[in-house]
């Protein structure tokens, strides 16, 4: 029998690779965050809910509340966008992840386009918080006005540290190519080659999607729930309870590929001749990305919340020395590698 | 982060992420999982409260002493009044039973009861002498121990939870004639 040439189009197992695993990623990381910060402090955290897997549908049994529940758009709000930002968020957050490649094969965009993939990834990803302040405006609430406005003041603070950093290391590499840099991972990774980006990457990433200690602009304790405060029901769940962990997961599989090898040790042949190779180098990818989302939830569970001008002073002051010191550590590999 | 060393700053939180990652890989845990394991009151428990009418005076001392005001004075067919406790207001700080001159209100270790209206909450005086029924628990009785030797915290079982105690019986103070 012969297999039509379409089923093995690696635009669509890369399409199918990255729903399928990200969706499975997402559940398993929400699940993993409650668990750790119940151990953490002493709890047992998710359980009832299928006690012999340790409370791992607890999330499916919350996204069937919030999708049941009942959709509340208020009078005051700017309806039009208070609809559509939600819908918008999910889709710029879980976009970049189609725009890099997850083994030199297999990648949605095809060459001259995927030259720029992690550029665009990251463009897109910058713009994604532009739509919070966004819900912000749309919800037209005190709470969600200041909550917008924290998160503003954030954005400045942390996208110039976080692009540095990622331009250090397109310094380091010589090239912005996503295949190229996995390719000159395959001994040494991104984040012993210039460990500073790293750690500005790590605290960028924390600072970009509300990680503790930086979750300030939707902090319970200080304004409700931010910019998101008005939300319930499926809006809350596409945004402030879900969109977040997708731009997280954006977020960390760039890392993965930038910082820590993306498939490196694995060197897959060309495509349908070699399709287990290719998905093995894809799942390598995926665990990485998983390893770095473990860590930025489990930061929920040790760290306090910083107050926003001591956030602010730390990024102004020091995130960004750390990014300019990046930037010359990679001049300095530039010219001597 | 304002006025600390940035060597201090950077060891705190690696030893609070080596901590957290310590609790993570071992656990301990305090929960107890309520219904399945009772967890140890070392017998200083304040219960449900059961009234003798035949003791009972009309005094109205233990509604004017109750703290929440849950207590309501029922005319009975006899012509006197006798004391209603409304739990859903109950504290159970067992202020009525202390401020009793006659003891016809008696403490009980009777705590596991639940309701499902807000009518079955208010205990009228005839109801007040049959102590209600409490589900059966599965009988695990847990402590949670702080081993400060071994810097850690352990739950262990103490025993099985016995059925309740029998209820007192009449304290030998003579009856108030009115």
């Amino acid at each position: 029998m012969e297999i039509p040439s379409w089923l093995l189009s690696p635009r669509l197992w890369d399409f199918l690779f990255d729903a399928v695993v990200s969706t499975i990623v997402l559940l398993t990381i929400v699940w993993a965050e409650r668990k750790i910060a119940a151990r953490v402090q002493m709890r047992v955290g998710p359980f009832h809910i299928s006690p012999r897997l340790g409370g791992y549908f607890q999330l499916i049994a919350d996204a069937v509340r919030f999708v049941m529940q009942e959709v509340i758009i208020t009078v005051d709000s700017y309806r039009v966008l208070f609809v559509a930002l939600p819908p918008l968020f999910v889709t710029l957050a879980l976009m970049p992840s189609f725009m890099v490649p997850l083994s030199p094969y297999l990648a949605l965009l095809s060459r001259p386009s995927l030259h720029y993939g992690i550029v665009m990834a990251l463009a897109i990803l910058f713009y994604l918080f532009i739509i919070v302040v966004g819900i912000g405006w749309a919800v037209n609430n005190r709470f969600a006005y200041i909550g917008a406005a924290r998160e503003a003041l954030i954005i400045a603070a942390y996208e110039i540290p976080l692009l540095d950093a990622f331009a250090s290391m397109f310094l380091t590499y010589k090239t912005i190519d996503p295949i190229e840099i996995v390719a000159k991972q395959t001994y040494i990774v991104g984040a012993i080659y210039n460990p500073l980006a790293f750690i500005v990457y790590i605290i960028g990433v924390a600072m970009a999607t509300s990680r503790f200690p930086f979750e300030i602009a939707d902090y319970e304790g200080d304004v409700a729930t931010g910019p998101y405060s008005d939300f319930s029901s499926i809006f809350l769940a596409l945004t402030y309870a879900g969109g977040i962990y997708i731009a997280l997961f954006s977020y960390s599989l760039l890392g993965a590929l930038v910082f820590l090898g993306g498939w490196a040790p694995i060197t897959p042949g060309p495509w349908p001749a070699d399709v287990w190779g290719n998905l093995a180098a894809a799942a390598w990818v995926m665990i990485k990305t998983f390893a770095l989302m473990l860590f930025f939830v489990f930061l929920r569970s040790v760290m306090p919340v910083a107050r926003l001008d001591h956030t602010l002073s730390f990024s102004w002051r020091w995130l960004l020395t750390i990014a300019l010191a990046a930037t010359a550590v990679s001049a300095a590999e530039y010219f001597l590698l | 982060m304002a006025g600390q060393k940035i060597g201090e700053a950077i060891k705190a939180v690696l030893d609070v992420i080596g901590l957290g990652v310590k609790y993570t890989i071992k656990p301990e845990r305090l929960t107890i999982y309520y219904p399945y394991e009772v967890p140890d009151y070392m017998g200083r428990v304040r219960g449900w409260i059961g009234l003798w009418t035949e003791r009972c005076t009309s005094c109205m001392i233990c509604a004017r002493i109750c703290p929440t005001n849950a207590i309501k004075m029922y005319m009975e067919k006899n012509g006197r009044r006798y004391p209603g406790i409304d739990y859903g207001r109950c504290i159970m700080c067992h202020y009525c039973i202390d401020a009793c001159p006659t003891y016809a209100l008696y403490p009980t270790d009777i705590r596991d009861f639940a309701f499902y209206r807000h009518e079955d909450m208010m205990y009228t005086p005839d109801m007040m002498r049959k102590p209600p029924q409490v589900p059966k628990l599965v009988p695990h009785v847990v402590k949670v121990v702080h081993e400060y030797s071994k810097g850690r915290v352990v739950k262990v079982r103490v025993g099985e939870l016995g059925e309740h105690k029998p209820l007192p019986p009449a304290p030998s103070v003579p009856v108030v004639e009115s």
